[in-house]
C-alpha cells in the first residue's frame, strides 16, 4: 500500500537527503568551554551513587538498587529541609524502609536499617572528583570536592540538609524525559544558537527535518493501516493525537527555521566581502533551510488530508458488503491480541497455529532395508573448506656428524703446530695419516676459519686466530673440492682499520 | 472394498499439496467422484479422520485440502521441522509471522469469505505490515520494560519491533535472525507446502508470491478457527486483557 505521503518521503530515494549529507561540517572542539566544566561538575556530582551501585557487591548487598535508595533518601531530604533543620538520620532511616521492603522482604528490619546507613553514609561522605580545564590554553585538573548531604546542628541533634549541588545535579538536571527525540533537538538547537555556532545550528534544523520524516512516515503507517482495514486504527485518540503532534512540531519548526534564516542574513552581511569562504557558507546553508522549510510545509498540507483518508476509507469500508458473520476479524481478532500479550503466553498458540496452517508433513518411516545401508554410509565429507593442500615434502636432514674428544685433541695438535701459512690439502694429507674422520673435522675447522665472523666479542681479545684464505688454487683431492685455503694463525690489530691504512701508505 | 483404496489414494494425494487435479488425471477423476459419489465421499472422511487428518474441501480446482490434528503423526512443528535448534523467542516470531502472514491475506472476516481472489504479497511487504501494525501499537499502549529476569514478558510486539530488518550481509548468523529474511521464509514456506505460489520476481521487492483459496481455505475452517477459540478461552481465563473495543 504506497500512501500519497510515503511518496514525499522515499526513504530509499538519495535525492530526498541530498544536500544534508554533503554539508561541509567540520566539528570544531572549543577547548574552554564553561558550559561543559560544568557539565562535568555535574557529572562528578552523580558519581558517588553510581559508584554505589557499582560497588554494591563489595557490601555484598545485591538485592538492593542502591543508587535508587540513594536518589530517594536525597529527595527525602531535599523535602524535609526547614529554613535551619531538616530531617534526622532516624527519619530517613524510617522513610526509606517501604523502598527496602518491597525490594528485599526477606531481609529483617535490621538488615535494612544498615543498608539505609549505608546509603545515607555515602552521601554525607565527600567525594573527591576532578575536572579538566583548559582556560589559558593549559590543560589543568582542577580539584573538585562533592557533598551530596550535610549534617548540621540543629536545636535537638543532627539534622540532614542535601547540599545546593545536590539538589541541582540531582533533583533538577536529571529529571529530564531523556528519551524525547523532540526535545533533544530542541535543546541541541538552543545550545547551538546561544554559542552562535551556525553550523551546528543547521545540524539541529537537519534533525529536525528528519524528525518531520518521521512524523511523515508514522502518518503514513496510521493511513496505510487505514486504508487496509479502517478499524485497525484508533480515529478517536491516537491518530488524531498523532496528527496533532506532527502539527505542533511543523509549527514550531517552521518558526525556529525562519529565525536561523533571519540570523543567517544577519551574518551574512556582518561577513561583508572580505571573507568570501564563509559568505559562501552562509549561502549554501540559507539554501539548505529554504529546502527544509519547504518539507516542513509540503508534510504540514499532507497532513491537513488525513482527516479525509479516514472519512473517504471509513465509507467505503463500513458500507462494503459484510461477509458471514460467524466469521472473526484475523487482524483484529486473532493477531492483534496475541502482538498485545506477552510473548511467553503467545508462544504456544503460535505453535499450535503453525501446525495447523503450515502444511502437511510426510513422516518418513525408517524401513530396516534403507536404514542399514544408511547408518552404514560413509558420512560426506564437506568441500567447504576448499582443495586440500599438498603439503611440502622436504629431503631428510643429513645427519650431523659427531667428533669424539680425541679427534677433535688430534685436529688441534695439527693446527697448532702451523706457524707459516699452510695448504689444505697439506693438512688433509697430515690427517689422513691418522684416520679419514680426522680429516673430515680438518676441513670444516678451515672452512670455519675461512668465514670468521669478525666483531665477535670473543674475537677482540689478542690471542691468535686460526684465519683461512683463498688465493685462487683449487683443492687436489679424491673426496673433498673447492679451494685449496692458505691456513694461518694471526692477531686481531686493536688498530682501526682507518689507521692500519693510514700506516701501510705511510 | 474397492472404494476403501480409492478413498485411501484421494487422501494421500493430500501429502503431495503442490499436485493439481488439472495435471493428474487421476486425481481429477477422484476429485470428481467425491463430488458426485456420496457414499465415495463418507469413506474419504471417514479415512482422512483415521490419519488424524480433518477434511475440509475437496475441489477439482485445488483438490483435497486437510488439515492435521494436534497429536497426528502429519501434523508441522515450528520446533522440529521449522526452525529448529531456535531460541524460544525467534521461535515465537516465526509464528507471529505466520499468523501475520495469514493476517496480511485476509484482515477481516469479508476477505476470509471472498473465495475467487488471490493476494499478491512479498517479504517485504509482510515485514512493514506487521512492523506498522506493532507502530500503531505501540502508539496506543504506553508499555514499560519488562523485568530483567523475565524476558518473556514482553509484549510480543515489542519482541518483534526491536529485531533488525535486515541483517547485514557480511554476518550470515544475523541475516537468518532479522525480520525480513524470516518473512521470505515463511513466504517460501508456504510455496513448498502448496499454499502460495512464486509470482514474477519484481525489481523493487524481490520475490512476489501469490497466496490462493487453498491457504484461505486452510486458515478459515482450520487454523484461524481454533486460534480463535483459544484466545476466546484465554480472554475468557483472564489471561488475555481485552483492549477496549473500537
Amino acid at each position: 500500500v504506497t500512501g500519497t505521503l510515503f511518496d514525499l518521503w522515499p526513504d530509499d530515494d538519495p535525492a530526498a537527503f541530498e544536500g544534508f549529507v554533503d554539508l561541509p561540517l567540520r566539528p570544531a572542539l572549543e577547548l574552554d568551554d564553561a558550559g561543559r566544566r560544568r557539565r562535568s561538575k555535574t557529572l562528578a556530582t552523580l558519581a558517588p551513587l553510581v559508584l554505589l551501585e557499582a560497588h554494591k557487591g563489595l557490601r555484598s548487598l545485591e538485592e538492593y538498587d542502591l543508587q535508587e535508595l540513594a536518589l530517594a533518601a536525597i529527595e527525602l531530604i531535599a523535602v524535609g529541609m526547614t529554613l535551619e533543620g531538616g530531617a534526622t538520620t532516624a527519619d530517613v532511616v524510617q522513610a526509606l524502609k517501604p523502598a527496602l521492603v518491597a525490594q528485599h522482604p526477606e531481609a529483617g528490619e535490621e538488615e535494612h536499617r544498615r543498608v539505609a546507613s549505608v546509603v545515607i553514609e555515602t552521601l554525607i561522605e565527600a567525594h573527591k572528583a576532578s575536572y579538566a580545564d583548559y582556560a589559558d590554553k593549559d590543560y589543568v585538573r582542577r580539584r573538585y570536592e562533592v557533598t551530596l548531604v550535610r549534617e548540621i546542628e540543629g536545636p535537638d541533634g543532627i539534622h540532614l540538609r542535601a547540599s545546593i549541588e545536590a539538589i541541582n545535579a540531582i533533583i533538577g538536571a536529571l529529571d529530564t524525559d531523556i528519551e524525547s527525540a523532540q526535545h533533544a533537538a530542541e535543546e541541541a538547537l538552543r545550545y547551538a544558537l546561544e554559542k552562535g555556532k551556525l553550523d551546528a545550528a543547521v545540524q539541529a534544523a537537519r534533525q529536525a527535518t528528519l524528525r518531520s520524516i518521521q512524523y511523515g512516515e508514522q502518518i503514513r503507517t496510521l493511513l496505510s493501516a487505514t486504508r487496509r482495514n479502517v478499524a485497525a486504527v484508533d480515529w478517536e485518540e491516537t491518530a488524531p493525537r498523532v496528527i496533532a503532534d506532527a502539527l505542533d512540531h511543523l509549527a514550531a519548526r517552521l518558526e525556529t527555521e525562519r529565525t536561523i534564516i533571519r540570523s543567517l542574513a544577519e551574518q551574512r552581511e556582518e561577513a561583508g566581502d572580505e571573507n568570501e569562504l564563509d559568505l559562501a557558507k552562509i549561502v549554501t546553508l540559507q539554501r539548505l533551510l529554504e529546502t527544509c522549510i519547504a518539507r516542513h510545509a509540503l508534510l504540514e498540507n499532507k497532513l491537513l488530508d488525513a482527516h479525509k483518508v479516514f472519512l473517504d476509507e471509513q465509507e467505503r469500508q463500513s458500507f462494503a458488503p459484510v461477509g458471514a458473520s460467524y466469521l472473526y476479524d484475523v487482524e483484529q481478532e486473532l493477531l492483534r491480541p496475541l502482538l498485545e500479550a506477552s510473548y511467553g503466553t503467545v508462544a504456544d498458540l503460535l505453535e499450535r497455529f503453525f501446525a495447523r496452517a503450515g502444511g502437511i508433513r510426510t513422516p518418513t518411516l525408517p524401513r530396516l532395508s534403507t536404514l542399514t545401508p544408511g547408518l552404514l554410509r560413509a558420512p560426506f565429507e564437506r568441500s567447504e573448506l576448499g582443495a586440500e593442500l599438498v603439503e611440502t615434502e622436504f629431503a631428510p636432514e643429513a645427519e650431523l656428524e659427531h667428533f669424539p674428544a680425541p679427534v677433535w685433541a688430534a685436529v688441534d695438535a695439527l693446527l697448532e703446530s702451523v706457524s707459516d701459512p699452510t695448504r689444505l690439502s697439506e693438512l688433509l694429507t697430515r690427517a689422513r695419516r691418522n684416520s679419514e674422520q680426522e680429516a673430515r673435522l680438518l676441513r670444516l675447522r678451515c672452512l670455519y676459519a675461512f668465514g670468521p665472523e669478525l666483531g665477535r666479542p670473543d674475537q677482540a681479545q689478542s690471542r691468535p686466530l686460526l684465519f683461512a684464505d683463498d688465493d685462487g688454487t683449487p683443492l687436489d683431492d679424491p673426496v673433498f673440492a673447492g679451494a685449496d685455503l692458505l691456513v694461518f694463525w694471526a692477531v686481531r690489530s686493536a688498530v682501526p682499520l682507518a689507521d692500519a691504512v693510514a700506516l701501510e701508505t705511510a | 472394498v474397492k472404494d476403501l483404496a480409492d478413498a485411501a489414494r484421494l487422501v494421500s494425494y493430500a501429502t503431495r499439496p503442490r499436485l493439481l487435479p488439472a495435471r493428474d488425471a487421476h486425481y481429477h477423476e477422484l476429485c470428481v467422484r467425491y463430488r458426485d459419489d456420496s457414499s465415495f465421499a463418507l469413506a474419504v472422511r471417514e479415512v482422512a479422520d483415521g490419519l488424524g487428518l480433518e477434511l475440509l474441501d475437496v475441489s477439482t480446482l485445488v483438490g483435497i485440502i486437510v488439515g492435521p490434528h494436534e497429536d497426528s503423526n502429519f501434523a508441522m512443528r515450528l520446533s522440529r521441522d521449522y526452525a529448529p535448534s531456535k531460541s524460544a523467542e525467534e521461535r515465537m516470531l516465526h509464528g507471529l509471522i505466520h499468523l501475520a502472514l495469514a493476517s496480511f491475506c485476509f484482515p477481516r472476516a469479508a476477505d476470509l469469505h471472498e473465495t475467487d481472489q488471490v493476494v499478491r504479497i512479498n517479504a517485504r511487504e509482510l515485514d512493514r505490515y506487521l512492523r506498522d501494525l506493532c507502530q500503531v501499537i505501540g502508539h496506543e499502549r504506553d508499555d514499560v520494560e519488562p523485568p530483567v529476569d523475565l524476558p518473556e514478558l514482553e509484549p510480543a510486539y515489542r519482541a518483534y519491533a526491536r529485531r533488525a530488518q535486515v541483517g547485514a550481509t557480511t554476518d550470515d548468523r544475523r541475516k537468518y535472525t532479522a525480520t525480513v529474511p524470516m518473512c521470505e521464509r515463511a513466504l517460501e514456506w508456504l510455496c513448498e507446502q502448496g499454499l502460495a505460489r512464486t509470482g514474477p520476481v519484481s525489481e523493487e521487492d524481490g520475490q512476489i508470491y501469490q497466496v490462493g483459496s487453498r491457504y484461505r481455505t486452510l486458515v478459515r475452517d482450520f487454523a484461524g478457527h481454533a486460534l480463535f477459540e483459544e484466545i476466546r478461552g484465554l480472554f475468557d481465563d483472564g489471561i488475555l486483557q481485552p483492549q477496549e473495543s473500537r
